[in-house]
């Protein structure tokens, strides 16, 4: 049992708690391409850029002089896709994914650092939708990276690469990152529709709010972020 | 797309209106205008605290931690999907058109159609 909200005042579930304590200690864990103290500076500037005067799309944090360190652990072009993916993710084209991968990243690094920017802004959204503060982040644990490519996997359908897999879009987007997939899915089951029930079962809820109240929260949030998906 | 079939299921009427805005009442769905109204304060920052006790005195505490961890999977959700261009399923585009028309979806940056 978790006890990661055990102080929050509020009847937090069991399985709730338990997703969010498994996705911070995967922050704090080597990823397949990021180490686990790069995937916590990740987590960290995803809590400065929601923290931060909002910038234009347009304007890097990277070319604003003071906000982002010279010797960050992070190159410059993951530092602006957090941000950009933080507080602008209505805004991507794929000229914007294009442009990062050629200053650098690969795009299984991208992959997963868009998998921990999601996770991140998650848990940072619930904090402060329940009324309290970002949960403190673990040390980093030691180990490196599994920087091992999943097998079979290319561009189809998507800017980036994905494994040849059925099911829908959204489901096969971060395939290129394992951790990512375990770590978004994990969330989605504890926080939304369990896979198995989200086109099986339209009646389906906790016995808190109904299937229709929960659609209602899940497109009204879509809409507000500006997602088409 | 889900809130209208869920709505079917449930023989309920959806007006989806409220799915643009929390002016538009209920929409059919019990305590709909109050749950978008809590998404847009989850989103915009500034009138959550109030909006929150709201939702506790209404709907109660169970329930407001069941929509706070709705809005966050939705904004884990949207910056999977934007972050990776991932673009509508095949088999969803011509029965969303009606949908995407009536919400102004079509006219997103985000907009992205596979026909396949």
């Amino acid at each position: 049992m978790s006890t990661l909200y055990a102080e929050a005042g509020i009847p937090v579930r069991a399985d709730l708690a338990l997703a969010h304590q498994q996705t911070v200690e995967s922050w704090a864990a080597p990823g397949d391409w990021w180490s686990a103290s790069e995937r916590l500076a990740i987590v960290n500037e995803v809590r400065r850029a929601r923290a931060a005067d909002e910038l234009p799309p347009w304007v890097r944090p990277s070319t604003v002089d003071g906000l982002i360190d010279a010797g960050h652990v992070l190159p410059a072009a993951a530092v602006d896709a957090v941000w950009r993916l933080t507080n602008h993710s209505g805004t991507l084209t794929g000229e914007w994914y294009q442009q990062a991968i050629d200053e650098g990243l690969s795009p299984e690094q991208y992959v997963e650092l868009v998998g921990v920017v999601a996770t991140a802004n998650c848990l940072e959204v619930f904090a402060a939708a329940i009324g309290i503060d970002s949960i403190p982040l673990p040390v980093p644990a030691e180990g490196e990276p599994v920087r091992q490519s999943v097998a079979g996997a290319a561009v189809r359908s998507h800017w980036v690469p994905t494994a040849d897999v059925r099911g829908p879009n959204v489901g096969k987007a971060l395939t290129a990152s394992p951790v990512s997939v375990a770590d978004w899915s994990r969330l989605s089951d504890a926080q939304y529709v369990p896979m198995e029930a989200l086109l099986a079962d339209l009646t389906w809820n906790r016995g808190t709010l109904d299937r229709m109240q929960i659609e209602l929260l899940a497109a009204r949030t879509s809409l507000l972020n500006e997602c088409f998906y | 797309m889900l809130l209208g079939l869920s709505g079917s299921q449930s023989n309920a009427e959806i007006e989806l209106a409220n799915v643009t805005g929390s002016d538009h009442g209920d929409g059919g769905v019990a305590k709909g205008q109050l749950l978008a109204s809590f998404a847009e304060a989850v989103h915009d920052g500034a009138d959550v605290a109030a909006v929150r006790e709201e939702v506790l005195a209404e709907l109660g505490p169970e329930s407001m931690v069941d929509a706070a961890a709705i809005c966050a999977n939705f904004n884990m959700m949207v910056r999977i999907a934007d972050g990776t261009g991932t673009p509508l399923d095949a088999g969803t585009v011509p029965p969303s058109e009606e949908l995407r028309n009536e919400l102004g979806l079509d006219d997103l940056v985000s907009r992205r159609l596979d026909a396949r």
